[in-house]
């Protein structure tokens, strides 16, 4: 089976020590392109990509498999979620063959990373507003703008970059999206300190220069090819594999009452049973948990048959960040002072990860604003 | 497992949904004795009967969709009453029975056809003691509206051994029913009432639901999911024609937002239920791997239905404004329904503390 197969990659002993050595690092955000570069090297970056780009030609379900286990066995996924299925996909779907040899194979293999440059300071939400500006000069574009709270960009090798080519029409035309060389001397990235083990990087564009080679999905086709392909890195999967996480979290230290405990005999002193409220909710959470996966999931199989539609996509994601979101706070209420180190360590992180989940990736009420529209249009039945 | 719908399941609801259709008043309002009827003529009592009975033989799969379409019209529903009795006959039962008294044995054709249906009690207001010819009851419950031409009644009633699903014919010597001041729900009063057949006890002595409590379960999940989903079909449709202010109400986020989450909560209910469904169908017995358990799929599924109909279907008669009330809508049945439903195999808080104690089996 193809789950056994990645599971068993992932125990393989140099990615096993590497992920190790990441895990148990003091560091707040340790570096972990020597992670994916091994698993770049045994091929779980790319799965469902062509062989021909890198990747290993197999279903987005085996993708999805994929994640799933690296995001159980701890991998940090920013750099996949952003660089290989945001960036990377995105690509795919309108980049030009050249781009694609240049970038995916590189991707798949862990070898070169990117970053999203989307939000700025005045412009979250509402990109159509965003003001980052591209002219045309000799041989392609300069670009002059500032980017916001995206991650990781400071160790990218790319970042794809939303910019105003035009402002004629209106506001949703004459956005053009780019390639730029986060090398470049003219790409400023900064730290923007969060409470988050994440760090924001802000990144000044000042007079970067970008040649068409580097124009993605064509001049002026910027908000077309979004639209297209935010349903893509919108699955869920990835909210739904850290309520997972911090579900089971939750749930440890937590022994069976008795009436089900089943007869094994284990000494049950060392831990007190739960009360009723907190057996409660262990079951609502439980369940709410494993609804996320069963939403994120149908988004996968219908990203499999070449269905996957806006509403399936911001269903999954507004209840599976909700979840995740819930789960945290919960899991970290569960527990008092007396949890051990390592709980107490994982429930703060992902008590202080918890509300970015619902603001990134387009915020929960981006996705109940697409919800409604297609209830009240009738698109539901 | 599937996480859409297959064909065959898609052309039952549709032919369902058709005729239910075509005997509905105006209003949406079905007559009980034309949902039988409905039911009887697509073949549906026979859906999850074994062949030899007549049965179709298809698994909860099948049965859900049918429970949900039924929950979306918040028709009274003789079809969940029906299955469990014939959950209940072909299983092994407390009276040690392994072949069935010859009256009983009969019964398993009638209900692949419709002509025998039963009324499901609630409650635990009913004890049995064993007696000479069998277990003797006493004691009272509640009997939501049973079908028009019930035979039988299911009622649980509690023992030595837990809690289990007692037969007993309406003309029984000792039975009583008289109406309540509660709307939709009658009392039944059993005064030393013989049992036709026990059921083993609902919960085994380790608090594991019986396979026929995990299959009842579903189906009422599945149930209540459609009262819930019809009643928010309804407060869409009305958050599109009612104006207020020159604007569709709906154009407010404050009307719209709520009605998206319980879109997206209703989905993943949905989800739920169908996955409780395929473990239960695929023989998951509560063993095994705990949290795909059918057990656990059941018990959660219902209590998170159960939670989602009170809260939907009140928020739709919210949406509706004072017209919403009047009996004459369609939302208020829905609302009222829930009443009922949300708590017949106990309370949500009850069922959730089940639902956690499972999950850390
Ligand atoms: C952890 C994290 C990682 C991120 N990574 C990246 C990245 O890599 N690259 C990148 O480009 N960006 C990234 N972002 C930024 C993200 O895309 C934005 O946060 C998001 O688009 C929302 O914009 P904003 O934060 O400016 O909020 P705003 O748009 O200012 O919104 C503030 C609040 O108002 C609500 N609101 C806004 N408009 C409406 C409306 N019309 N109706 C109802 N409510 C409304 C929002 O839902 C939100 O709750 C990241 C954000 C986070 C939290």
């Amino acid at each position: 089976m193809f789950r056994e197969r990645v599971k068993e990659e992932l125990r393989s002993p140099d990615l096993g020590a590497a992920l190790a050595a990441l895990l148990g690092s003091a560091e707040r955000e340790p570096d972990e392109r020597g992670v994916y570069r091994l698993l770049g090297e045994h091929g779980l970056l790319g799965v469902d990509w062509p062989r021909r780009y890198g990747g290993q030609g197999r279903t987005a379900v085996h993708a999805a498999i994929a994640v799933e286990e690296m995001m159980r066995a701890g991998v940090p996924d920013t750099l996949f979620v952003n660089g290989v299925q945001t960036v990377g996909n995105l690509l795919l779907l309108a980049g030009t063959e050249e781009q694609k040899q240049r970038i995916l194979p590189r991707l798949a293999a862990g070898r070169c990373f990117a970053s999203v440059l989307y939000t700025e300071p005045g412009v979250g939400s509402d990109l159509s507003a965003l003001t980052t500006r591209a002219v045309p000069v000799d041989g392609g574009h300069r670009i002059d703008g500032v980017k916001m709270f995206n991650l990781k960009s400071g160790i990218t090798d790319y970042g794809l970059c939303a910019a105003r080519t035009s402002t004629e029409g209106s506001r949703y035309e004459g956005l053009t999206l780019f390639l730029v060389d986060m090398r470049a001397p003219e790409v400023l990235a900064e730290r923007l300190d969060t409470m988050s083990d994440e760090q924001f990087y802000r990144v000044a564009l000042d007079g970067v220069r970008v040649t068409g080679a580097d124009v993605v999905g064509g001049l002026g086709q910027g908000w077309a090819v979004l639209a297209e392909a935010l349903p893509l890195e919108r699955t869920g999967l990835d909210f739904a594999l850290r309520a997972e996480r911090w579900y089971r979290a939750g749930c440890g230290g937590f022994d069976a009452p008795e009436g089900l405990a089943g007869s094994d005999g284990h000494d049950r002193a060392a831990a007190p049973g739960p009360t009723a409220d907190q057996l409660a909710d262990i079951g609502r959470h439980g369940a709410a948990t494993s609804a996320a996966r069963l939403l994120a999931w149908r988004c996968v199989g219908s990203a499999e048959a070449g269905r996957l539609d806006e509403l399936g996509t911001s269903t999954a994601k507004w209840y599976a960040s909700e979840q995740a979101a819930a789960v945290a706070r919960w899991a970290t209420a569960a527990h008092d002072f007396d949890a051990p180190p390592e709980l107490a360590a994982l429930l703060d992180s992902a008590y202080r990860e918890a509300p970015g989940l619902t603001l990134s990736g387009g915020t929960s009420e981006m996705m109940l604003q697409t919800i409604s529209s297609f209830l009240l249009a009738g698109g539901t039945t | 497992m599937r996480l859409e719908l297959d064909d065959v399941q898609r052309d039952l609801l549709l032919a369902l949904r058709a005729g239910l259709g075509r005997v509905a008043a105006a209003d949406g309002r079905l007559d009980p004795a034309e949902v039988h009827s409905c039911l009887a003529e697509l073949d549906l009592f026979a859906l999850e009967l074994p062949d030899d009975a007549g049965g179709l033989a298809f698994g909860l799969d099948h049965a859900a969709p049918v429970c949900e379409e039924l929950g979306q019209w918040a028709a009274a529903d003789p079809y969940r009453a029906g299955a469990l009795f014939a959950d209940l006959l072909r299983a092994p039962r407390a009276d040690g029975a392994q072949h069935q008294p010859r009256d009983l044995d009969e019964l398993l054709p009638l209900l692949a056809t419709g002509k025998l249906t039963a009324g499901l009690a609630a409650g635990t207001g009913v004890v049995a003691t064993p007696g000479t010819g069998g277990w003797r009851l006493h004691g009272d419950c509640a009997l939501p509206d049973p079908p028009p031409e019930a035979a039988f009644h299911l009622v649980p009633v509690r023992h030595g051994g837990g809690t289990a699903l007692a037969v007993v014919a309406v003309d029984s010597p000792g039975l009583g029913c008289a109406p309540t001041g509660r709307d939709g729900v009658r009392r039944l009063r059993l005064a030393g009432v013989t049992a036709h057949a026990l059921s083993t006890p609902l919960h085994d002595a380790d608090g594991l639901p019986s396979p026929l409590l995990v299959r009842a379960r579903i189906r009422q999940a599945a149930y209540l999911l459609g009262l819930a989903a019809g009643a928010h079909r309804l407060a869409v449709a009305r958050a599109v024609t009612r104006r207020q202010f020159d604007r569709s109400i709906g154009d407010n986020q404050a009307v719209a937002f709520p009605l998206a989450e319980q879109f997206a909560r209703l989905e993943a209910a949905r989800l739920l239920v169908h996955e409780a469904g395929w473990h239960s169908d695929s023989g998951g017995d509560g063993g095994g791997d705990s949290s795909g358990s059918a057990a656990l799929g059941a018990t959660q599924s219902l209590a998170c239905t159960a939670e989602l109909a009170l809260q939907v279907t009140a928020h739709a008669v919210h949406v509706h404004g004072a017209a919403g009330i009047a009996t004459s809508s369609a939302v208020q049945r829905h609302y009222r329904a829930a009443a009922v439903e949300a708590t017949r195999w106990g309370a949500p808080a009850a069922l959730w503390r089940e639902a956690g104690a499972l999950r850390l089996r």
